[in-house]
């Protein structure tokens, strides 16, 4: 009987250790594959730990806390002025589960901030149809620090972010009708966090009709979007004791748009506008603490060398697009360079930064750094697949490149995971005043 | 749902360099949204087993490890200057002839001033720890001008005994809130202000 156990739990282990080998970041390049996982690793330990650092609410930490406290105890939101309930709601998630203490403020997004990790890499695998895409676009994630400083707050920013990658990946994944239903769902919850991610709807619907996968007319699907909205509003106002009957939603929902556009420009000085964001002028510190002669601050800028390739990426690959599009000698080369496949993989990716950037391009309501936090997980995803691509052909290139995004995270992780440090050493890392 | 992704998009990837086609490593079923949702399951369900087990170490190990009665400690506790006046608890205890400015039944215990070195006021050390301390705003260092903003000061804290039944409120006007945990009682001095 004991034998038989014994075999039993020995085959269980030998078969669990052969899927991690099976499942393990590969890369051309063995060493490559190793610092992918640790970049993973080191993302996800720097996310968890002291997440409940500092105690006190830090930004706009108090109005969402505050308003997600309301929505627990029954008390008019009087907390937060202009977003939709259920970024707020998911604080009060966290907050049910963990506590009213600053780990249960965090619990959501860090949550949520964890699993984007896993988002890119069902994304990237998906859409490249390429596990090593995956790998990349999820290291790259947890080696960002706008990611990682985001996991760490109670704001709405990652929340919103996460719901935006998932409507992409239900869409990428749909071969019928309940994928596309769900993927609708999820473009609801988006926009019943912050109403811009309603836009993410168009980019999935793109990438439905582009892959072909559900019949076309699945995307009448969408039209459970404001639904699902007008549900959770309902939800959301009930629990306040508000009047929550469909015209109370959309008298509430007006009132609380005519705040939000009522922002006037240039007042805030953290105020940014988005081509700023491409060439990381002014992001933000969410948090900062005095602990004796040190300090502890979270710096929502992005690991440099991300940026500067991602940003190669948005500019590179639209302009070689419209190259391919024009002359038949860049077509012959484009079609060198990348199959239908990748093709519709950039496109679809392409379409969903822009498409997300679209609001902010208006101009019509004031602008934050964290507005890009959204666009810059596609952005990821995208550096992810064109890395990958890259790799087959630059195997040592693209180890030297992993390696110099390992060293800046390594460098930049104090400054981005709230860990003690002297103030020259804080300056030496966030070394233009825009970023202090 | 299960008709729905029926073949996942996770299938290649593999090892291969340019030139070598990717061979599918799974072929079979595989709904990768399914997968997501499971994956933020488990995420959430690991989060709040690391966070219940901190919260309940730090609930029943933080008065036995080190916080004794009768020892001291060196503290690093972060202030606004307004805190004098924002800082307050409520308990009928009296420890070594240290009390709250408020009894449990929120009245005030007598006349309620920070410059009384035997009122007890609720702090949060840097390191998170709750405790209730008096004498901070006595020390030479708080009589000088301080600072604007959110400060350091380190005390030392001569721990005189534990309350348990105790409500502490963190400003003027904001209702009190019970502790739901035992916490230490003690005095501060020695306070120096980091700069």
């Amino acid at each position: 009987m004991n034998d038989a156990v014994s075999t039993r739990a020995s085959g269980l282990a030998s078969a669990g250790w052969k899927a991690v080998v099976a499942w393990r970041p590969r890369a051309s390049h063995p060493l490559t594959g190793y610092l992918l996982a640790l970049m993973i690793l080191g993302g996800v330990v720097l996310r968890i730990q002291n997440v409940g650092y500092p105690f006190r609410q830090s930004f706009d930490e108090p109005q969402y806390v505050a308003a997600a406290h309301q929505f627990l105890i029954g008390a008019p939101d009087v907390g937060e002025c202009c977003h939709p309930p259920l970024g707020k709601l998911l604080i009060g998630v966290g907050m049910l589960m963990v506590g009213n203490n600053p780990a249960g403020w965090r619990f959501a997004p860090l949550c949520l901030g964890l699993f984007s990790i896993v988002l890119v890499y069902f994304i990237a695998s998906s859409l490249f149809e390429d596990r090593r895409a995956g790998w990349f676009a999820a290291a790259f994630m947890a080696a960002d620090g706008f990611f990682l400083t985001y996991s760490r707050a109670a704001l709405p920013d990652m929340s919103l972010a996460c719901f935006v990658l998932w409507s992409l990946l239900a869409a990428i994944t749909a071969r019928g009708w309940p994928g596309v239903l769900a993927c609708a769902v999820l473009v609801g919850l988006a926009a019943s966090i912050k109403w811009v991610g309603l836009l993410v709807s168009l980019p999935a619907c793109f990438a439905i009709l582009l892959l072909r996968r559900a019949p076309w007319y699945s995307i009448v699907s969408f039209a459970v979007v404001p639904f699902v909205h007008l549900a959770i509003w309902m939800i959301g106002l009930a629990l306040i004791g508000h009047p929550n009957g469909p015209l109370d939603v959309l008298t509430e929902m007006r009132r609380r748009g005519q705040i939000h556009l009522g922002f006037a420009h240039g007042v805030n000085p953290l105020e940014s506008a988005w081509y700023t964001w491409l060439v990381l002028y002014h992001p933000i510190v969410i948090k900062s603490a005095q602990v004796g002669a040190k300090i502890r601050l979270a710096c929502s800028v992005g690991n440099p060398v991300l940026w500067i390739a991602a940003d190669v990426c948005l500019v590179a690959l639209p302009v070689l697009g419209a190259a391919a599009a024009l002359s038949p000698r860049w077509r012959e080369r484009w079609r060198g360079w990348f199959d239908v496949r990748y093709s519709k993989a950039l496109a679809i990716l392409g379409v969903s930064w822009v498409s997300m950037m679209l609001l902010w391009f208006t101009r019509r309501i004031t602008t934050y750094w964290y507005h890009y936090l959204t666009p810059w997980g596609i952005a990821l995803v995208l550096l992810g697949g064109v890395v990958a691509r890259l790799d087959r052909r630059f195997p040592k290139g693209v180890l030297s490149f992993v390696l110099v995004v390992l060293a800046v995270f390594i460098y930049f992780a104090p400054v981005w995971a709230e860990i003690p440090l002297s103030l020259s050493a804080a300056h030496r890392r966030l070394i233009f005043p825009m970023w202090q | 749902m299960s008709s729905d992704s029926a073949t996942g998009g996770l299938t290649a990837g593999g090892e291969g360099r340019e030139g070598q086609p990717d061979v599918p490593l799974r072929p079979g079923r595989c709904n990768v949204l399914l997968l997501s949702f499971l994956s933020l399951g488990l995420i959430a369900f690991g989060l709040w087993v690391v966070s219940a087990g901190k919260q309940y170490r730090e609930e029943y190990s933080q008065d036995m490890e080190g916080w004794r009665i009768g020892s001291s400690r060196e503290v690093e506790i972060t202030l606004v200057k307004e805190d004098d006046r924002n800082l307050a608890c409520a308990s009928d205890q009296v420890i070594g002839g240290l009390r709250c400015g408020y009894r449990l039944d929120q009245q005030a215990a007598g006349a309620v001033s920070p410059a009384d070195p035997r009122m007890l006021q609720p702090y949060n050390t840097v390191e998170s720890q709750l405790l209730l301390g008096a004498g901070l705003w006595t020390s030479s260092d708080m009589k000088q001008p301080l600072p604007a903003g959110r400060f350091t000061v380190s005390c030392s804290y001569n721990i005189n005994g534990m309350v348990r039944a105790a409500a502490i409120r963190f400003a003027p006007t904001a209702p009190f809130d019970r502790i739901g945990k035992t916490i230490p009682v003690g005095a501060l001095s020695d306070c120096t202000l980091r700069r």
